[in-house]
C-alpha cells in the first residue's frame, strides 16, 4: 500500500543525507549564515565577525608578523606561530587559509594548525595572500608560493627542518595549497614533505554531480562556489584559459608531487573534484590518502567540532600528519 | 569560523532560544541518533557538561561542551539542574552558579529525546506505536506491531496527535514520534474520541489498523489546522478540505490568499472569523460586541485588502480555504 505521511520529503534533489548530528547543527547555522553567497554579499561576509579568531585560540603559542615580498615583490604579511619558549629545529607547516578566495584572513582555520604546532612542536607560517576579486588570479596562488619560498629560505632561522616542511589549507586554502605544490614542483622548489588538502576547492568548471546536488542547501553551495571562482577568474571561469595552479583539477599530470592527504564530506560541493584529484594522483603513481566522511557538509569539522564525525575527521588528518612528519 | 562554533557552543544566555533548542533535538531524534549524540547536543547548546544515568543500568555518561566524553560522577549527590525521564533515567547539566535561560529547555528536550530513543531501542509498546503509524515501515512489520498492540482486528482505530510536552490527552497506546515538522505525541484510540478541553489535538481518520499511517497523516494536518479558538480538529469533520490541505502541503510556494491573511492584524482577522462563523454581519457584530455598521465598514475595507468579498458565497469559500492554508503555513506544528 502506498501512503505518504508528512515525514516523506515532498520535493528534494537527490543527494546524500546529512549526518543526523550535523543536520541538527545545520538547523542552527542556517539562521546565522546563508547557504548561497552571491557577489553582493562579499563585503558583508568580510565584515562579519564569523571569521574572526579570538585570542583564546593562541593560548600557549607566540605569534609574530613578518612583512615579506609577495607576488611581483609587493609586500604581504605572514604570521609565524610556535610554542611559547620553543627552541631548536622541528617540522614546519605552511598554511594557506580558506574563505572561497574572497573572504577570511590568515587566521581562518588556524585552530587546527595550532593543535599541530603544540602536538608536533612545529612552526606554522600562515600567509595573508591577497583576495579576489580585487586581486584576481594569479595573485592569491602566487602570494602563497612567495610565502612558501620565503619560509623555505628562512627555514634555519625559523627553526624548521627543511626536510619536514608540509603545506596545509582548507577549502580555498586547500586549492591554494594544491596549486602552490604544483608551482613548487614545476619551478623545482621549495621541496615539500606533504600536502594536506582539507576539502579543497580545486575545480572552477561547475560540472560535477556534487555541485548540482548541493544547491541552496548546506554550507558553501553551488552559488557560493560560482561566486568564489568568478571573483578569482572573472570571464575566464570555465574556459580553456585557466591554469592548473588556479584550478588544480585541470592538471592532467599529478606525478612527482609530495604525498597528499585529501578529505571532504559526502554532502558537499567539493566531493567529486576532491575524489577525482586523489584518483588522478594514484593514476600518476603518486601517494594519496583520501577520506570521504558520510553525511558531512563543507567545513563541518570547524563548525560542528563536538560531533562524532568531526572528531573522527580531525583525528584521521592529525594521524596522517604525524606519520608524514615522522613524530 | 571559530566564532561560529562559539555561538553554537553557548546559545545567548540572556535570550531564550527555544526554537533552536527544539529544532536541534528534533533533528537528532528524527535522525535516530543514540544517547551520546543527544548528550553532545545538550552540552554544546548549554555550554555545560551534560550527563545521563540510564534507569535500566548503572551506565553513566558525561560529555563536555567540546564533545569529549568524561568519566562517571555521582549526579544524585549534586545540586545540578536535572530531570528525570519517563523511562526512569536521569539527565543533568553540570551548571555551577546561575542557570542560563536555556538550561531548563535544553534539559526538557534532552529528557524527551532520551526517552524516545530508549523506547525505540527497547522494543516496547512505544516502539510498536511508532512502527504502526509510520508509512515507511514494511507492511509486515506494521502488522506484527498492530498485533502486539492488540489492534489487528480493530475496525475503527485512529491516531490522535498532540504536542509532545504534555501528557497523553486520551487513553491508549502512546509514543512521541518525530515528524518532519517536529515531535508529536501519538495516541492510538479504538472508537470515538473525546479530548479534554484546553488541549490542542488533531484527530485522524478512523479505519482498520493497516490504515493508521493515513490516519496519522490526517491527524497531523488536523493538529496544524487548529487555532487558539479551535483547539481540537477532527479530520473526519474536514471533508474535502482535508484533501485540499494535503495537496497544498506538498507545495512549497505559499498561496497569495494565505499570505494576505497571515499579514493581517489580529483584529481584522477576528472580524473575518466572526463573519465566517456567524454567516451574517449582524450576528458577527453581536459576537464581536461591535456595531453592525462598523463591521460592515471593516468588511468593506477588508474586501479591498483581500481582493475578494468574503460576504459573497464564492468569497466565503475562498476565505475558508485561505484560512486553512494560512494555518498550514505556520512553522513547525503551528
Amino acid at each position: 500500500m502506498t501512503i505518504t505521511t508528512p515525514e516523506t520529503p515532498q520535493k528534494q534533489t537527490r543527494r546524500p543525507p546529512f549526518d543526523p548530528e550535523l543536520e541538527a547543527v545545520l538547523g542552527i547555522l542556517g539562521a546565522q549564515m546563508p547557504s548561497a553567497i552571491t557577489p553582493e554579499m562579499i563585503p558583508l561576509m568580510r565584515g562579519g565577525a564569523l571569521l574572526e579568531a579570538s585570542d583564546e585560540l593562541f593560548a600557549g603559542v607566540t605569534r609574530r608578523d613578518v612583512t615579506i615580498p609577495g607576488y611581483n615583490g609587493d609586500e604581504i604579511i605572514v604570521t609565524v606561530i610556535e610554542r611559547d619558549g620553543r627552541t631548536g629545529t622541528g617540522p614546519g607547516i605552511f598554511h594557506t587559509h580558506g574563505g572561497g578566495m574572497i573572504i577570511g584572513d590568515r587566521f581562518v582555520g588556524i585552530a587546527a594548525m595550532i593543535d599541530w604546532v603544540l602536538r608536533f612542536d612545529a612552526v606554522c607560517v600562515t600567509v595573508e595572500y591577497r583576495l579576489a576579486p580585487e586581486f584576481p588570479d594569479p595573485f592569491p596562488v602566487e602570494d602563497c608560493y612567495a610565502g612558501l619560498v620565503w619560509t623555505a629560505e628562512h627555514a634555519e632561522e625559523l627553526g624548521i627542518d627543511p626536510g619536514r616542511l608540509i603545506i596545509a589549507g582548507a577549502s580555498a586554502g586547500g586549492g591554494l595549497a594544491a596549486g602552490t605544490a604544483l608551482l613548487a614542483r614545476d619551478r623545482s622548489g621549495p621541496a615539500l614533505a606533504g600536502q594536506v588538502l582539507i576539502y579543497p576547492m580545486i575545480d572552477d568548471r561547475d560540472e560535477s554531480v556534487s555541485t548540482a546536488q548541493i544547491d541552496g542547501v548546506g554550507v558553501w553551495d553551488r552559488t557560493s562556489n560560482i561566486t568564489g571562482w568568478s571573483a578569482l577568474l572573472g570571464d575566464r571561469r570555465g574556459t580553456d584559459d585557466v591554469s592548473i595552479y588556479a584550478a588544480p583539477s585541470r592538471a592532467t599530470d599529478l606525478s612527482n608531487l609530495p604525498p597528499a592527504f585529501i578529505d571532504c564530506g559526502s554532502a558537499e560541493v567539493f566531493r567529486d573534484e576532491d575524489v577525482a584529484y586523489a584518483s588522478q594522483i594514484w593514476a600518476d603513481g603518486g601517494h594519496a590518502e583520501l577520506h570521504v566522511w558520510p553525511g558531512g557538509f563543507h567545513g563541518f569539522d570547524m563548525m560542528a567540532p563536538h560531533t562524532a564525525l568531526a572528531k573522527a575527521m580531525v583525528e584521521a588528518r592529525t594521524q596522517w600528519v604525524a606519520r608524514i612528519l615522522g613524530v | 569560523m571559530q566564532e561560529l562554533v562559539g555561538r553554537l557552543t553557548a546559545l545567548d544566555p540572556e535570550a531564550s532560544e527555544t526554537l533552536k533548542v527544539v529544532s536541534y533535538f528534533d533533528a537528532l531524534v528524527a535522525g535516530g541518533v543514540g544517547p551520546d549524540s543527544l548528550l553532545r547536543g545538550a552540552a554544546v547548546l548549554s555550554g555545560a557538561v551534560a550527563g545521563y544515568a540510564a534507569g535500566s543500568s548503572s551506565r553513566v555518561t558525561r560529555v563536555a561542551p567540546d564533545g569529549e566524553p568524561l568519566g562517571a560522577t555521582d549526579a544524585a549527590a549534586s545540586d545540578w539542574p536535572s530531570r528525570e525521564t519517563s523511562d526512569g533515567s536521569l539527565v543533568w547539566l553540570e551548571r555551577t552558579g546561575q542557570a542560563h535561560a536555556n538550561d531548563a529547555m535544553v534539559l526538557e528536550r534532552l529528557a524527551l529525546a532520551v526517552a524516545i530513543t530508549s523506547a525505540r531501542r527497547s522494543n516496547t509498546a512505544d516502539a510498536a506505536v511508532e512502527v504502526v503509524v509510520t508509512a515507511g515501515a514494511a507492511a509486515s512489520e506494521r502488522a506484527v506491531a498492530a498485533t502486539k498492540l492488540r489492534l489487528d482486528c480493530a475496525p475503527d482505530v485512529r491516531v490522535v496527535v498532540s504536542l509532545p510536552d504534555g501528557p497523553p490527552p486520551v487513553d491508549g497506546p502512546t509514543a512521541v514520534v518525530a515528524t518532519a515538522r517536529g515531535l508529536v505525541r501519538v495516541v492510538l484510540v479504538d472508537g470515538p474520541v473525546a479530548v479534554p478541553p484546553g488541549v490542542r489535538a488533531g484527530i485522524g481518520l478512523g479505519g482498520a489498523a493497516d490504515r493508521l499511517p493515513e490516519s496519522f497523516a490526517s491527524a497531523l494536518i488536523a493538529l496544524r489546522l487548529g487555532t487558539s479558538s479551535q483547539h481540537v480538529v477532527d479530520a473526519a469533520g474536514l471533508g474535502a478540505l482535508l484533501l485540499v490541505a494535503e495537496a497544498a502541503d506538498r507545495h512549497d510556494e505559499q498561496h497569495p490568499d494565505a499570505s494576505t491573511l497571515a499579514a493581517l492584524d489580529p483584529r481584522a482577522l477576528a472580524v473575518l472569523d466572526a463573519f465566517a462563523d456567524a454567516g451574517s454581519v449582524r450576528q458577527a457584530a453581536s459576537a464581536l460586541g461591535m456595531h453592525h455598521s462598523s463591521v460592515q465598514a471593516r468588511l468593506d475595507a477588508l474586501t479591498e485588502t483581500l481582493g475578494y468579498d468574503p460576504r459573497t458565497p464564492t468569497g466565503r469559500t475562498r476565505f475558508a480555504l485561505a484560512r486553512a492554508l494560512a494555518a498550514l503555513q505556520r512553522p513547525g506544528l503551528g
